[in-house]
């Protein structure tokens, strides 16, 4: 008797009201999913430019050849890998991400053959490592070579 | 009970609904992203613009060439975030080209400046250029 009182429709149509008015709060679903997108994908190319930055300041400082590779290589693979992953986080399932998709595919096999080659074709012309100890001028000591170079 | 059945079929549906409604919305006119873009393509060219320093006072041949070959990624890249600037994806034909054309590009001027030609069979070429004047 007390499971037949239960199943009133007043107490099914209260029921579904109250479950439509939590279910429906004022959240805006579409637009917290595309929020998300968003963070994901600045993370992803924010990370991939400090790659960038970090192989061209390496290229621009490191003291010989051998070394620059390292700096090179690092941009070329995971630092375009990243920005690559963020436009495609952008862009979603569309014929973009496929082209996106195919760019890094062909980026991530050619730029280390690049830089192997690269560092063969040196390696084999004779270029010699620089052994020894080495420290990167500082900034002092290039603005007093700069000064020193604009005085005379 | 059968009640709370009914109100959670009830509840099931409504986020089912929901769920379609995510996925039919674009994105890119919920947030629009290319003021974003535009500043990581600015970056871009400014850590292009460094590379040319190596370029340009690269001690020896493979200094050089290193920095244009990273400098052709970087301009891969470039051109990929500004097709998203500008909102015509088609551009990243051109972007593609370009990543194949600088990999041939780099191997043909090494392959130069190892044999001093273009036509040299890599396994004729090995053993008689420059071996002895190390």
């Amino acid at each position: 008797m007390i499971l037949l009182s239960l199943i009133s429709p007043e107490l099914i149509m209260a029921g579904r009201e109250a479950v439509t008015a939590t279910s429906t709060m004022d959240i805006d679903w579409p637009m917290v999913g595309a929020w998300l997108r968003a963070a994901l994908a600045a993370s992803s190319i924010l990370m991939g430019l400090f790659f960038v930055f970090a192989g061209t300041i390496g290229v621009l400082r490191l003291p010989d050849f051998y070394t620059r590779i390292h700096a090179a290589g690092m941009t070329d693979t995971l630092g375009a890998e990243m920005v690559l992953l963020g436009l495609m986080i952008q862009s979603g399932f569309t014929q973009t991400t496929l082209k996106l998709l195919m760019l890094s595919f062909f980026l991530l096999l050619t730029s280390p053959t690049a830089t192997h080659a690269v560092a063969h074709a040196a390696h084999r012309a004779g270029l010699k490592p620089k052994l020894g100890d080495y420290r990167a001028k500082s900034i002092d000591e290039i603005r007093a070579k700069a000064a020193k170079r604009g005085a005379s | 009970m059968l009640s709370l059945t009914t109100s959670l079929v009830f509840a099931a549906a409504e986020a089912s609904s929901t769920v379609q409604a995510v996925s039919r919305v674009k994105f890119s006119d919920l947030i629009n992203m290319s003021h974003f873009n535009l500043a990581v393509a600015f970056a871009l060219l400014v850590s292009m613009a460094l590379l040319i320093g190596r370029l340009l006072g690269g001690p020896t041949l493979y200094d050089r060439l290193l920095a244009v070959n990273s400098f052709g990624t970087k301009t891969v890249l470039f051109l990929c975030v500004f097709c998203f600037v500008i909102g015509r994806p088609d551009g990243l034909d051109i972007a593609i080209l370009y990543a194949l054309m600088n990999f041939i590009a780099t191997i043909a001027v090494l392959k130069f400046f190892s044999y001093r030609a273009l036509g040299v069979s890599i396994h004729e070429g090995v053993f008689q250029t420059e071996e002895g004047e190390r």
